[in-house]
């Protein structure tokens, strides 16, 4: 049997210097052009994002609505949540880290499927451009939520075009998680064993399967609506016995999952950055897999918690509260595991650690409140207020964009070459911290207290908890500032890496930064467990690499 | 002819080296997707049971006008076009242009005969005010719930005939690019792909006959 | 060859015998029962297609999982949903 000949291997050329046109770039077939190519995208929409976000809480200092009126401000909120989800938070990791990382740790050259690859980033722009022009045009003031009938029938805003654009970006999802699944089950080099795959593969694996097996839902309850408001006749009309309750059943079941698309990843990082910074292997390597599944799996039975108000008989709510009790024991493992990794570790501070302590922190306070939502009493007096916002904030942007951060930091000298500056990224993650916070933790006593979400006009004894909240916004604004301009420009002018700064274990740290295009010269024969750090931890290391890999 | 060589290295795609490894890869794929598509569907087959478990004798009366046979004889064109690709598959894969092309024809023909009766049934709608909208007109215990039995059969048959168009653009893609060039079959697996494609569309539609047809027939 | 030619016609030939008896069973008096029956034999007529003509019965255990898994996680949404439904109308 003929097989093709093992690349060639030029010293000094890799996946950015190899051929430097637009064309080159823009039809690529290489994962890891293709991660920037997403990095770029979604650093754009995050702007875009923020920029509504800023309008609102500037809105929000003043109880008796300022500058807006309320459709516009409905606008901002819609906008908001539209792009930070779909066109920030659900690609970010698994788009740009994924793609870049994935075949590196399993040992391969590519994905299964390169030229789906690129077909999804196209595909990502595509639905990017319908939502932008919705935008343009006007607008839509249904909420990320696209409530029927509302939405179906009697918003007076651009939500076909929006529904478009969030339907072809799902199958931007689709052909990811796709390949993603085929590439980890296929391509692994010879010796990786499920269970020697480092912890970022398996939870990209998990939230793969909630890629392809929720997303359909989301396209075909899109089409729904749209079709029932393009035709003027749909199976969410009352009027014709439909039930627009039906709409929230078809919508949560994808946008359940679907908030687990956006942690799952991060986590995936946070097992990365614990276990490098603590020097150790990442305490219960086995638990935190299965506890990765758990959550990809039992995040399709919880749903309903979104639903406890609505109309939704009050046994499916028991039940569905007891399921998200359920679903919460799995995160809870995860974060005993890596408080007990970095328990006796050699432990570093440096900027991608403290992300990830920010993240554990961040995320527990979090999880812990989305407990209190899962009881059906608190969630019947808190459902709808800001104690919600403040919920899923805390798990989105101080779990999933932290650990996001804290991954682009970790791998940023392998996928440029290069060191950005530690002490400038340290006080970033700080400000963002302490702005992240000071933003959110109001917004659980508004909730608790009564505000009510999605509001621009509200009671004046709310007014001091909202401008505190808003007053979080300039340091949060330097904690995503800092880390735009000093990577940008260390991604040209830092200092030179190597192929390990961070001397760890790990086949994407056993090969040049940054890495040639075929990512490795001979495909490696993987001997040993991921995490190979050699104990004790406070001597100093050894001569021989931690991982016995035979990467030649 | 007996077993074909195999496909000369300039026809893998990069990553992959070895035919065997491309092939298991490409059909693993291809079950995912058809995974999602069971899920797409699935949507519009909740919002089914949702209605007529609530509506039920409102469906009843709706099934009564539905032209059961017309359903039965496409059950039938389909599943004789499901037995033909699946043959149709195992030529390519064995090499054999003629009778993969032979069988694409019929395959193709029959799905078109598919689209042509239900095409003559949406029309027979149309003429019994059967349309949901403003046009729809039903005697019954309730209309309004029966117009629901009616939007649900124009979207979800509505959808499968989309499925089966593009099914049908796929085979004379790829039966027009097995003519033209004789290479063509040395990459048997977009064959092999399209033949669970249509396989699926066929299987959706074992779903739709029961619940369209066979709701009180008369 | 894997799907040889007899194999298919007998599927084939099934597969038409199973859509008689489900539309056989139509118009039998069955009342609340019908949906279920005519469900069932779908089901088994897209068992038949599943396993012989997209050959999952001669594929690696990958494909079968990953050709149930649509099917098993609709019937997750099937479920929750109609259960919904269903306990509306009960006391409390």
């Amino acid at each position: 049997m003929t097989q093709t000949p093992e690349p060639r291997f030029i010293p000094g050329e890799n996946y950015l210097n190899k051929e430097k046109t637009l064309a080159s770039w823009l039809f690529t077939h290489d994962h890891k052009r293709i991660a920037l190519l997403y990095l770029i995208s979604i650093t754009f929409f995050f702007l875009i994002g923020s920029v509504a976000a800023v309008l609102m809480r500037t809105e929000l200092m003043f109880p008796h609505g300022e500058f807006f009126t309320s459709t516009t401000y409905n606008k901002l909120f819609t906008l908001h949540g539209v792009i930070m989800v779909w066109f920030f938070l659900i690609p970010s990791i698994p788009n740009v880290l994924g793609n870049f990382l994935i075949p590196i740790m399993i040992g391969a050259r590519d994905m299964a499927f390169p030229r789906l690859n690129l077909i999804s980033w196209y595909v990502f722009m595509f639905g990017g451009l319908f939502a932008l022009a919705s935008i343009i045009l006007g607008g839509v003031d249904t909420g990320w939520t696209f409530y029927t009938p509302y939405s179906s029938t009697y918003s007076n805003g651009w939500v076909i075009a929006m529904a478009v654009g969030i339907f072809i970006n799902g199958f931007s999802s689709i052909f990811t998680g796709l390949n993603f699944i085929v590439t980890i089950h296929k391509l692994r080099a010879p010796g990786m064993t499920w269970f020697r795959l480092p912890l970022f593969v398996w939870t990209l694996y998990s939230t793969s399967l909630i890629f392809v097996l929720a997303t359909p839902v989301l396209a075909i309850t899109l089409t729904l609506v749209a079709l029932e408001r393009g035709f003027g006749i749909g199976i969410f009309d009352p009027r014709i016995g439909g039930d627009p309750l039906l709409f929230q059943h078809l919508f949560w079941f994808y946008s359940h999952p679907a908030v687990y698309i956006m942690i799952l990843p991060a986590m995936g990082v946070v097992s990365e950055l614990i276990a490098a910074f603590s020097r150790k292997p990442i305490f219960g390597y086995n638990f935190i897999v299965y506890a990765s599944l758990g959550i990809a799996f039992l995040g399709f039975l919880v749903w309903g918690h979104h639903m406890f108000v609505s109309g939704q008989s009050i046994y499916a709510g028991m039940i569905f509260s007891l399921l998200s009790f359920f679903v919460a024991v799995p995160s809870a493992i995860k974060v005993f595991n890596w408080t007990a990794t970095l328990y006796k570790g050699h432990i570093t501070f440096d900027a991608p650690l403290l992300y990830a302590f920010s993240f554990i922190a961040l995320f527990t306070i979090g999880g812990m409140t989305g407990l209190m939502l899962a009881s059906l009493a608190v969630d019947v007096h808190v459902t709808q207020t800001y104690f919600i916002v403040a919920h899923f904030h805390y798990i989105m942007v101080g779990g999933a964009v932290m650990a996001y951060l804290g991954g682009i930091h970790y791998w940023f000298p392998k996928i440029t070459g290069r060191m950005y500056p530690e002490m400038l990224a340290r006080w970033a993650a700080v400000f963002l911290f302490i702005g992240f916070n000071l933003a959110f933790f109001p917004q659980f006593i508004l909730g608790y207290m009564g505000m009510p979400r999605r509001y621009h006009v509200y009671p004046e004894e709310f007014q001091l908890l909202n401008i505190i909240s808003t007053s979080g916004l300039p340091l949060l604004g330097i904690g995503y500032f800092l880390p735009l301009t000093y990577l940008g420009w260390s991604a040209f002018f830092g200092r030179l890496a190597g192929p390990n700064p961070w001397d760890a274990p790990g086949l994407e740290w056993q090969i040049p930064s940054p890495p040639p295009s075929e990512n490795f010269a001979c495909i490696p024969i993987v001997t040993r467990k991921p995490y190979g750090y050699d104990p004790p931890p406070d001597t100093h290391e050894p001569e021989e690499s931690p991982e016995e890999s035979h990467v030649r | 002819m007996s077993a074909k060589a195999e496909a000369p290295t300039d026809l893998l795609n990069f990553p992959f080296k070895e035919a065997g490894h491309q092939r298991e890869s490409a059909l693993f794929g291809m079950w995912i997707f058809l995974a999602t598509e069971v899920l797409f569907f699935g949507g519009m087959f909740t919002a089914y049971m949702v209605y007529r478990y609530s509506h039920w004798q409102a469906f009843a009366e709706a099934g009564a006008h539905q032209e059961w046979y017309l359903g039965c004889l496409n059950t039938v064109v389909l599943l004789t076009s499901g037995f033909t690709m699946a043959l149709a598959v195992e030529f390519a894969r064995k090499g054999q242009r003629a009778w993969l092309l032979l069988l694409f024809a019929v395959t193709w023909l029959l799905g078109a005969a598919f689209l042509g009766i239900e095409g003559c049934e949406y029309h027979t709608k149309f003429t019994e005010h059967l349309v949901p909208g403003s046009g729809f007109h039903f005697t019954g215990s309730d209309p309004s719930s029966s117009e629901l039995f009616f939007v649900l059969y124009f979207t979800m048959t509505g959808m499968h005939m989309f499925h089966m168009f593009v099914g049908l653009m796929l085979i004379l893609f790829l039966g027009g690019w097995s003519w033209l060039s004789p290479r063509a079959l040395l990459t048997p697996n977009p064959f092999e792909v399209l033949g669970l494609y249509w396989a699926f569309v066929d299987i959706v539609w074992l779903f739709l006959y029961p619940l369209f047809y066979l709701v009180h027939p008369q | 060859m894997k799907v040889n030619l007899g194999r298919c016609v007998r599927v084939l030939i099934t597969l038409y015998l199973l859509l008689a008896l489900t539309s056989g069973l139509a118009f039998l008096p069955l009342s609340h029962w019908d949906w279920l029956i005519s469900l069932v034999i779908a089901f088994v007529m897209a068992g038949l297609i599943l396993l012989f003509f997209m050959k999952v019965k001669y594929s690696e255990p990958l494909i079968w999982l990953t050709s149930a898994a649509g099917f098993t996680w609709l019937s997750f949404l099937l479920l929750l949903v109609i259960l919904d439904y269903i306990s509306r109308a009960w006391p409390g």
